[in-house]
């Protein structure tokens, strides 16, 4: 550990915001030169390097713009929703919707696996329903009803303090952030939308009861008993509505006036009407207004706020939908490691531009010097270990449509943000100069989750991968098969709420027919498997994390590069922190995967550790593509190799004949004898049966190691550095 | 009677010697005579302002210049112009390239001393036995700035004519525009040394006495071989075989060849060409037709030509037949690659062959011309061989003598059976002797010449330690003319690539990368030493390894994981090659 520090870092090749910076452009020219600067390198840690998932969020900001265009039939025109920046759009015209958690379909989709990670129940059990209506008007409001409570609290505690107060600038300071939250709400028409249905709902179904319905108008009263001692519900006189003030010491009449305030500072077109929803929102008092309200346009205003907001949340969904999962997989990434651990964190590093245009030719090189310096020296702070490249095409031929349309099938849509796997080869075959691993796995949807595979088994992957294989860089790619699932395609359903009618009575009430329950499809939402299996090999390297899990026989110097996760109980022990999806893998499709090994395969397995049941999704094979023709290889080879190679470069200043014996030698203080002394770990870099040897090749001047595992022998040459202090002097 | 059985026995000894000499060897002795006689030809250009009044379109130059390119082998020309002086000079023998960049640098100016020309151009003849030749080429005016200059310079042209006639040199002049009459002129010239005065009144027609020097007063086989008029013209040319040296093809007349096409197949082929004429020269043809095409805006007039060169070495040798006391003599003429010219068209008939003065008819067996004669002596036989070929000129021995040796025939004694044994005891150890020898001369020759070859491949491994190529190349192409995104590509060159060097179009074809850029295949790698690899650029490309500029045509070396780039003409085509290890799955 103290020469080499971390082995977890990982490069995900995504494009989050195009806004921000990314790689290519920090790099810049590299024409005549093959690596650069620290300062460049600190920079671009300083832009792309994340460490942890708020830290991602804040960095890379990921945003939704949003427009309003006017030329559309329906006469109030629709919202457009793009991910990015229209560059012809003025930006007072435009609204940046942040993907932050506080965006209430993110923050409903990270509750869902938690709630499902809690609950230990599979996908078809799971009531999704109860989470996805989080993002239904009634969800939002509770949040803001929430959230005006501590408003209240806060401003009351204000109010009541004395100007000159010390403790009273720190209530403010308190209050304006509270307001800078609440303003997210009031300052975009559309974030007003679900406050204003549930408003309109509140006021107009007030007094109807949850399980009877009344059909006559409400008419507040009071309890009281008339002389025969008759209890009676009476008629209230209308002039309370003051009093409450009074009892409120004057607080909510200055957090209405300061709402205000706010909001006309913050709009320079304000409506009264959003001035007053928005003070009604925050600062409910009373219900005075209800002898006010024209019932007629407040149904007609109910059910168009309902259906823009249904069309808006829609397109938003379909808009939103990749990058969301790409925020969920970085978020899936660093959940494999419990923030409570203080080691060797996982670290990300983004590239934050499409790989289409990082593997053009062109751009290449620029990936390569940049490899070159943070791969290639021997400090190995910076160095890259692993890569993610999600969304890798399925279908080799997506735009051969072999079927006339009789009925509206799913629109196959060329999916934007897929990475072809041309554009995979390109990276693996720069990955593989420097030892990068790389995680890929193939585009999400239902074709790739854990229910497809259980019922299809793994040809399609193992087709899709056989242009892989045999290759250089195939000992650097792995396949990470299944995809997981966050929201099922089919249980994606989310009811906004019904439609309101008017009733003979003149009432406004909600209709109970079917076609008037506003639904929309979230169609599906998934998360890669290679962030996640990035993720948890990331995690596993770190030795704390190990000793978390293992408790005992854990190095706390050295990092998990040799840890096999297929071997014994370490799959049950190092696990997924995602909930289990399905009953498992039959037998069959179990055969499939143990016949080759391949991949890098999740199992979603009954399993039970000592007594306790493993309810989560364990690995079930490790392995990249490189074959010896019967099984493919277990990654960890592979891992194995390259830190003993750079450990080695380092300790022999870079492979100094002299410092290769020494590093071999039986002496108790070399290297190789340390690392045996160490054996017994479960992190031990030599196992039991494990060993290195090596054949100094001095014609040719190669060092060739061999690394036994488990009595597998792996190859590594090395050219030996026969530059000594004499012929240096030439 | 022991005396006479000796001396019958010397004189068999000395003749089955002499016979076996004369199967072995075919002796042929001859004299070294060259028919075709060396000629020595000066132009004597005047280049005074007058010149300008009867050849202002330069078509003199034009003449000279064409006159140097149609040349024959046996002909070699010199130059001397003048005007006030000798303003130009080229020793006898200068090549037609040289005549042609120095009369690009003249032009008609000032007076015309000729005498200082005519002084100049007899200097420059040495004394030998080729024919010498003055070409004047003149309007005829001696002309200087004064009288007295122009008098003096008169009295030189004679004396230096007076001296050309001492010396065997004949003044031809061409005198250009109307013949002066009135004061000093060079005419002259021509009749006093026994040369010929051409009047060309038409500088447009100048060009028609090349093949008229050719074909006449050179005495070059020169056949018109046909005729391009019009404003477009195609002519094949058929040559006689392939077997000759050199064969040249005149084109001579008005012509505009800027559109111009040949085509055939010859080791080398030029094509000269000025405003009345074309040259093609044409050494060692491989197609016997040549064909050309020719378009103009204007109509043509132009007349081919053709003439060939070859050069040979006789041999002759012949076979005796005792009983009919016949000997086959035999003629092989062989060129320098020695290919038989008689395989070729000669043996069309177009040689005849001369025994003792006789023409004589032969047949052709094996490439050799077979006659036959009866000896009943030994004798010397004479042959001689003329060639009848329109378009041929021959280089080499036309005359041989040939020894026949008529055997010595003895009245047939009782057999001696010990003289015999002795005798073919004899032969058999002359004939070892012989084979030994041949053999042994045959050994030492192979042994030479693999001692050559090893001490080449020893001085080839001595001076440069052989290195292979190691790791692999990548070729990103950065930026290219039509901006599209080709694939990096990489080659592997351990244990892959055979050749001692690679060339960047060597690459590009490799990788398939259609990128066709000027002067690629003048970029070369080569394995160097520490598994590098050593570029050399030697195109107008800028190549960078780090931020360093390679300096065109030297050696710098690429290590592993280091990186160079091109970049091509004004920035059409940018490529990276980044050089790398291979990783032992790789290999």
């Amino acid at each position: 550990m103290s020469i080499i520090k971390q082995t977890n870092r990982t490069l995900l090749f995504e494009e989050i915001n195009p806004e921000k910076p990314d790689i290519l452009t920090l790099i810049g020219d590299v024409r005549g030169i093959d690596s650069l600067s620290d300062e460049k390198i600190k920079e671009m840690n300083k832009e792309l390097l994340v460490r942890n998932f708020d830290e991602f969020i804040n960095k890379f900001d990921p945003v939704v713009y949003s427009y309003y265009n006017a030329a559309v039939e329906t006469g109030t025109g629709k919202i457009v929703y793009t991910l990015r920046k229209p560059e012809t759009i003025p930006e007072e015209m435009l609204t940046v919707v942040h993907l932050n958690k506080q965006n209430d379909f993110l923050n409903m989709l990270m509750s869902l696996v938690e709630a499902k990670r809690s609950q230990s129940i599979i996908n078809v059990d799971f009531q999704f329903d109860k989470l996805t209506d989080m993002i239904s008007p009634r969800k939002v409001m509770e949040d803001i009803k929430q959230n005006r409570k501590e408003l209240q609290y806060v401003y009351k505690t204000y109010a009541e303090l004395e100007d000159g107060d010390p403790h009273k600038l720190d209530v403010a300071d308190k209050l304006n952030i509270m307001f800078e939250e609440a303003s997210v709400n009031y300052n975009n028409v559309l974030a007003m939308l679900p406050l204003a249905i549930e408003d309109i709902k509140t006021r107009l179904l007030l007094g109807e009861a949850e399980e009877k319905k009344d059909n006559t108008p409400l008419t507040l009263g009071v309890l009281s008993m008339d002389e025969n001692g008759e209890l009676k519900v009476l008629e209230a006189p209308k002039a309370e509505t003051s009093e409450l003030m009074v009892v409120d010491d004057n607080v909510n009449a200055g957090l209405i006036a300061a709402l205000e305030e706010d909001y006309e500072t913050l709009n320079e077109e304000s409506s009264d009407y959003v001035k007053a929803l928005v003070t009604r929102t925050y600062c409910p008092l009373a219900s005075t207004m209800v002898s006010n309200i024209d019932i007629k346009q407040e149904v007609s205003n109910y059910n168009s706020y309902l259906e823009f907001y249904k069309t808006a949340k829609d397109d938003f969904i379909k808009v939103v939908k990749p990058l969301i999962e790409k925020i969920l997989g970085v978020w899936a990434f660093f959940e494999q490691y419990p923030s409570n651990i203080k080691g060797m964190k996982p670290s990300m590093f983004i590239t934050n531009i499409s790989n289409d245009m990082l593997v053009k030719a062109n751009n290449l090189p620029r990936l390569i010097a940049f490899l070159n310096t943070v791969n290639a020296k021997n400090d190995f702070d910076n160095a890259i270990w692993y890569g993610i490249v999600p969304s890798v095409s399925l279908d080799q031929n997506s735009n051969v449509r072999l079927t006339r349309q009789r009925f509206q099938g799913n629109e196959k849509t060329e999916k934007t943000g897929v990475n072809s796997v041309e554009a995979l080869v390109r990276l693996l075959d720069v990955l593989k100069d420097y030892s990068v691993q790389c995680f890929f796995s193939y585009e999400t949807g239902d074709k790739t989750t854990f229910n497809n595979m259980a019922t299809e088994g793994i040809e399609k992957y193992e087709d899709r991968c056989s242009s892989l294989i045999g290759k250089a860089y195939s000992e650097y790619a792995i396949p990470c098969i299944p995809n997981f699932t966050i929201i099922p395609k089919e249980k994606s359903g989310v009811i906004l709420d019904n439609r309101m009618l008017l009733n003979e009575n003149n009432m406004a009430e909600l209709s109970k027919e079917k076609e008037d329950i506003m639904k929309l499809w979230i169609d599906g939402v998934y998360v890669g498997a290679a962030y996640i299996a990035a993720g948890l090999v990331a995690a596993y390297q770190c030795p704390e994390y190990l000793k978390e899990m293992f408790k005992k026989n854990v190095d706390a110097e050295l990092p998990g590069v040799r840890f096999d996760i297929e071997s014994g109980d370490h799959p049950l022990r190092v696990h997924t922190v995602m909930a289990k999806e399905i009953t498992g893998f039959t037998n069959t499709i179990k055969n499939e995967i143990n016949r080759h090994s391949f991949g890098f395969v999740f199992s979603s397995e009954n399993a039970v550790l000592g007594t306790e049941n493993i309810h989560n999704i364990m690995v079930y094979k490790a392995r990249n593509l490189m074959s010896d023709g019967k099984v493919y290889e277990p990654i960890y080879k592979t891992q194995v190799t390259t830190y003993i190679e750079r450990i080695l470069r380092h300790a022999t200043g870079d492979f100094k004949q002299e410092n290769i014996v020494q590093f071999f030698s039986n002496n108790p203080s070399s290297q190789k004898s340390r690392w045996q002394e160490k054996r017994g770990c479960v992190n031990a870099v030599i196992g039991d049966g494990d060993d290195i040897e090596y054949e100094i090749d001095e014609a040719n001047g190669y060092c060739v190691l061999n690394i036994t595992f488990n009595g597998n022998v792996k190859n590594l040459e090395i050219e030996i550095n026969r530059f000594n202090s004499n012929n240096r002097a030439m | 009677m022991k005396i006479k059985l000796k001396t019958t026995k010397a004189v068999l000894i000395a003749v089955l010697l002499s016979s076996i000499t004369a199967i072995f060897l075919h002796t042929t002795s001859s004299a070294q005579e060259q028919t075709q006689q060396d000629r020595e030809v000066v132009v004597l250009l005047d280049c005074s302002k007058s010149m300008e009044d009867v050849d202002s379109q330069y078509l003199a130059f034009d003449f000279v210049k064409g006159l140097a390119v149609s040349m024959p082998r046996k002909c070699r020309m010199g130059l001397v112009a003048y005007n006030n002086g000798v303003c130009a000079s080229l020793p006898i023998g200068s090549s037609s390239t040289d005549i042609e960049k120095i009369l690009s640098g003249l032009q008609y100016r000032q007076y015309g001393n000729a005498g200082a020309g005519m002084e100049a151009a007899v200097a420059c003849f040495q004394n030998n036995q080729a024919d010498k030749q003055i070409l004047l080429i003149s309007d005829g005016e001696i002309m200087m700035d004064t009288k007295e200059g122009t008098e003096e310079s008169n009295q030189l042209f004679e004396q230096s004519v007076a001296e050309a006639k001492k010396r065997n040199i004949a003044i031809d002049v061409l005198a250009m525009g109307e013949r002066i009459q009135e004061g000093h002129t060079v005419y002259a010239a021509a009749g006093s040394t026994g040369g010929t005065l051409y009047e060309v009144e038409d500088s447009m027609k100048l060009c028609s006495y090349i093949e008229k020097y050719l074909s006449g007063e050179w005495e070059t086989s020169v056949s018109h071989v046909g005729k391009l008029d019009g404003t477009k013209a195609e002519l094949t040319v058929s040559l006689p075989d392939c077997i000759m040296e050199k064969a040249k093809i005149l084109l001579i007349g008005s012509q505009q060849n800027e559109n111009m096409t040949l085509s055939g197949k010859a080791g080398r082929m030029d094509l000269s060409k000025g405003r009345n004429y074309t040259v093609v020269d044409i050494a060692n043809p491989l197609s016997e037709h040549i064909s050309i095409q020719m378009s103009s805006d204007t109509p043509m007039q132009v007349d081919a030509y053709l003439y060939t060169e070859y050069e040979y070495t006789m041999n002759t040798g012949y076979l005796y037949e005792e009983n009919t006391q016949t000997a086959h003599i035999w003629v092989e003429l062989a060129n320098t690659e020695g290919h038989r010219l008689l395989d070729g068209h000669l043996g069309n008939g177009e040689m005849a062959l001369y025994l003792d003065g006789q023409k004589t008819d032969y047949t052709i067996s094996e490439g050799k011309a077979w006659i036959e004669n009866t000896y009943s002596q030994s004798s010397t036989a004479h042959l001689e061989v003329r060639f009848m070929d329109p378009a041929g000129n021959y280089y080499g021995i036309r005359e041989a003598e040939e020894e026949i040796i008529v055997p010595v025939v003895e009245k047939e004694e009782e057999t001696d059976w010990f003289f015999w044994s002795v005798i073919g005891l004899f032969i058999i150890a002359v004939a070892g002797v012989f084979g030994i020898s041949y053999k042994k001369r045959k050994g030492q020759q192979t042994i030479r010449r693999q001692v050559a070859d090893l001490s080449s491949t020893a001085q080839v491994e001595t001076a440069a330690p052989k290195n292979d190529f190691c790791g692999k190349i990548v070729v990103y192409v950065i930026h290219n003319k039509n901006d599209i995104d080709y694939p990096p590509e990489s080659i592997n060159l351990f244990a892959r690539c055979r050749r001692e060097s690679i060339t960047l179009e060597w690459i590009l074809d490799t990788c398939n990368l259609p990128l066709d850029l000027k002067g690629a295949e003048k970029i070369i790698f080569k394995p160097g030493a520490d598994r590098s690899l050593v570029v050399k650029n030697n195109s107008r490309a800028s190549v960078l390894i780090g931020r360093a500029l390679l300096t065109k045509g030297q050696s710098y070396n690429l290590y592993y994981h280091e990186k160079v780039t091109f970049i091509f003409d004004q920035e059409d085509a940018e490529i990276e090659v980044h050089y790398k290890d291979l990783k032992p799955n790789e290999r």
